[in-house]
């Protein structure tokens, strides 16, 4: 366990897990919904929060969104949405998607070596915004295969590394890449969340309609 | 390992209200000095995605790209008057020199982070005057602080000389 700063995280997400056990029997709390906002590296929490959730409703109709205003750590749900087969993922070859928004486009990519968050059966296949976190160039063409990394941007040269969470490796950018959280669902690539906002967007559901299934 | 020391992660970042108070900063990083738009508003208020109703004068989702977009390391909460306040640091669109059309540094970029929280990184920072005697740091007030600067000051001319003197100073 780290110290410093990432402490109160802990502390938030048993918190968070408290709050969904006591309220989720009498609020909307509907399968495929997850909670995010939770913290970086720490997927396991997050699966052990679906499978509590999955084990109480079964259907999402509306997202459910209920945070405060101080923009700080409130708990949010997204929906589930199914990206493509791990049967049609190529090593190397990205493919794109729209997720959670129509316009927030997205990168789905089987990179051929284990990473953070990755999943599959090799634990390659994640996904990432493809929005530079800097000032919004996309930078879904200059994905590197050699070292797992997107970048240098266009704009002002920031690269990030898709092995380890989206962290920006050199450059401007103040935010790591937006990570889309993945599991399977047999052959299916399942995306759930999103740790981090879209370049260009005050929440990630906001301002937008919900993009449809697939790559 | 994060770059930026990291709160929870942010799934929102509130818009200034167009009444928000605005002020032009300076990044103090370095000597360049990129110009930078603060914006200080109470918490619980929010501007809206149109560009009429919030203090950026820009639509959301913003242009991309654009500079307009305040990330979630570009925001923090302060107590000013003991009310709770969001600050927003971004770099001034109306800048003409140096930093123009919304560029920013990772580190001015970051600026709205090192205001002082007593709940967050920035805890530790001194909030007075320290002067250590006998080996232990004791809070004295600014009148003896600047005293006891400008005495030091003027004993080490004096006595080594003006190319004896310097200056250490140390920012988050």
């Amino acid at each position: 366990m780290t110290t410093g700063p990432w402490q109160p995280l802990r502390k938030e997400r048993i918190s968070r897990r408290s709050l969904l056990k006591g309220g989720a029997g009498a609020s909307v709390g509907a399968a495929g919904l997850v909670l995010v906002g939770c913290g970086d590296n720490d997927d396991e929490t997050i699966r052990e929060l679906l499978d509590e959730i999955n084990g109480l409703e079964d259907e999402l109709d509306e997202v459910e969104v209920d945070g405060g205003a101080s923009g700080a750590g409130a708990p949010i749900r997204y929906p589930r949405r199914r990206i493509a087969a791990v049967s049609d993922l190529r090593e190397g070859e990205p493919l794109r998607f729209d997720y959670l928004l129509v316009g927030q486009s997205s990168l789905l990519i089987k990179l051929g070596k284990p990473a953070a968050g990755g999943v599959g059966p090799d634990g390659d296949i994640v996904a990432f915004s493809e929005l530079c976190t800097h000032m919004g160039c996309p930078i879904a063409s200059m994905y590197r295969p050699d070292s797992a990394t997107v970048g240098p941007c266009a704009g002002h040269f920031t690269m990030f590394d898709l092995t380890h969470r989206g962290m920006v490796v050199i450059g401007q950018a103040t935010e790591n890449l937006p990570q889309v959280i993945l599991e399977l669902e047999g052959d299916d690539v399942v995306a759930i969340g999103v740790n981090g906002i879209v370049y260009g967007y005050r929440d990630n559901l906001a301002d937008g309609e919900l993009a449809g299934e697939g790559a | 390992m994060a770059t930026i020391p990291a709160e929870t992660p942010k799934i929102r970042v509130p818009l200034p209200p167009t009444d928000a108070k605005v002020v032009t900063t300076a990044c103090e990083y370095c000597p360049v000095a990129c110009g930078y738009k603060a914006y200080i508003w109470p918490v619980g208020e929010a501007g809206g995605p149109s560009a009429d109703s919030n203090a950026q004068a820009t639509d959301f989702p913003s242009p991309v790209p654009s500079g307009r977009w305040p990330s979630p390391n570009m925001h923090t909460t302060v107590t000013i008057d003991d009310r709770l306040q969001n600050v927003i640091v971004l770099p001034n669109p109306d800048a003409d020199v140096v930093n123009v059309g919304g560029n920013h540094s990772v580190r001015g970029g970051t600026l709205a982070l090192k205001l002082y929280r007593p709940d967050g990184p920035t805890r530790d920072r001194l909030q007075r005057p320290m002067l250590r005697v006998n080996g232990t740091l004791q809070p004295i007030g600014w009148e003896a602080a600047t005293d006891i600067i400008a005495q030091m000051i003027r004993h080490t001319v004096d006595k080594h000389g003006e190319l004896a003197t310097g200056f250490k100073h140390f920012s988050y």
